[in-house]
């Protein structure tokens, strides 16, 4: 009897002086990582979402440059054929339809840069999507790393789980106890404060 | 003057002389008109440039910091291990010197 009254006084000494991670703190690491999963899974579904509307307003881009440039050509080609009609010479004919090749392949290839330059600014907006989903990842697997510190079982637990082997009582409700108690000294501590003001 | 507003004001401008006679003034017009179009398709994709400019959040120091963490990990679960083996020994101790343990 009077063995046991020691051992629970010891565990009653190791349950005031250790600091078991509260439950709380444990749930709210354990949500918070898996909300941050979750994230990440929408961050990505998001960014795929806008590359590919990117992708499509390229290509629509693209088509109306093309529609454009062909305009533009249609009228070229008109312009010449109007010149030819009034060509007096074959070398006169010849200039115009040398000036008329000369035209088209040099709108033709205007079209180029532009193109290049939407495609970059496409390039850009997929190089930083990339960056935030990279930084993203990084900010998770840090929030991992601590959910498992928090989760690790600590010195003080260890020292109160062996001890509590010894009389019979779960770990888990130790941990309620612990709870207790320090709720318990913060009630204390508040009346007191409160008496002594 | 923007783009799209001497766009819009060389294409009203070309759009009124379509009934006028054709001429080199005339196609150049239309021409630059068309011109000025591509321009614009071109660079309504200008906005996503600035994105290069947009800060991230530097994560650099998180990456040092993670192994750290990994070795403290490492360490209280050393120390969990040296705990357990003590309480361990000195129970075996005890029930060897007669103590009656439950």
């Amino acid at each position: 009897m009077r063995r046991d009254s020691s051992l629970l006084l010891l565990i009653a000494a190791a349950l005031q002086t250790s600091c078991v991670t509260p439950v709380a703190v444990r749930s709210l690491s354990a949500g918070l990582v898996q909300t941050q999963r979750v994230y990440a899974l929408s961050l990505q579904s998001y960014f795929a979402v806008v590359e590919k509307f990117a992708d499509a307003q390229v290509k629509v881009a693209e088509m109306r440059i093309d529609d454009v440039t062909s305009r533009m050509n249609g009228a070229l080609g008109q312009r010449a054929t109007a010149d030819l009609a009034q060509a007096a010479t074959p070398a006169d004919r010849q200039r115009i339809i040398d000036q008329l090749v000369t035209a088209i392949a040099s709108n033709t290839g205007a079209d180029l840069p532009l193109k290049n330059k939407i495609a970059a600014s496409v390039a850009s907006l997929k190089q930083k999507d990339q960056e935030l989903a990279a930084a993203y990842a990084v900010i998770l697997a840090a929030s991992e790393k601590l959910d498992e510190y928090i989760r690790l079982k600590k010195v003080d637990e260890a020292a109160i789980d062996a001890l509590v082997q010894t009389v019979g009582v779960s770990s888990q409700k130790i941990t309620s106890i612990v709870d207790a108690i320090t709720k318990l000294s913060a009630d204390i501590i508040q009346s007191i404060t409160q008496m002594q003001s | 003057m923007t783009i799209d507003e001497l766009y819009t004001q060389l294409s009203g401008l070309s759009a009124s002389l379509a009934s006028a006679p054709d001429g080199v003034a005339k196609f150049n017009l239309q021409t630059l008109v068309l011109q000025i179009e591509k321009q614009i398709v071109a660079e309504s994709f200008d906005p996503l440039t600035d994105l290069a400019a947009v800060a991230g959040a530097d994560v650099q120091q998180l990456k040092i910091l993670i192994p750290q963490v990994d070795q403290a990990i490492v360490t209280e679960q050393q120390r969990v291990q040296l705990v357990e083996t003590i309480i361990s020994l000195a129970t075996g101790a005890l029930r060897a010197a007669g103590v009656a343990l439950p």
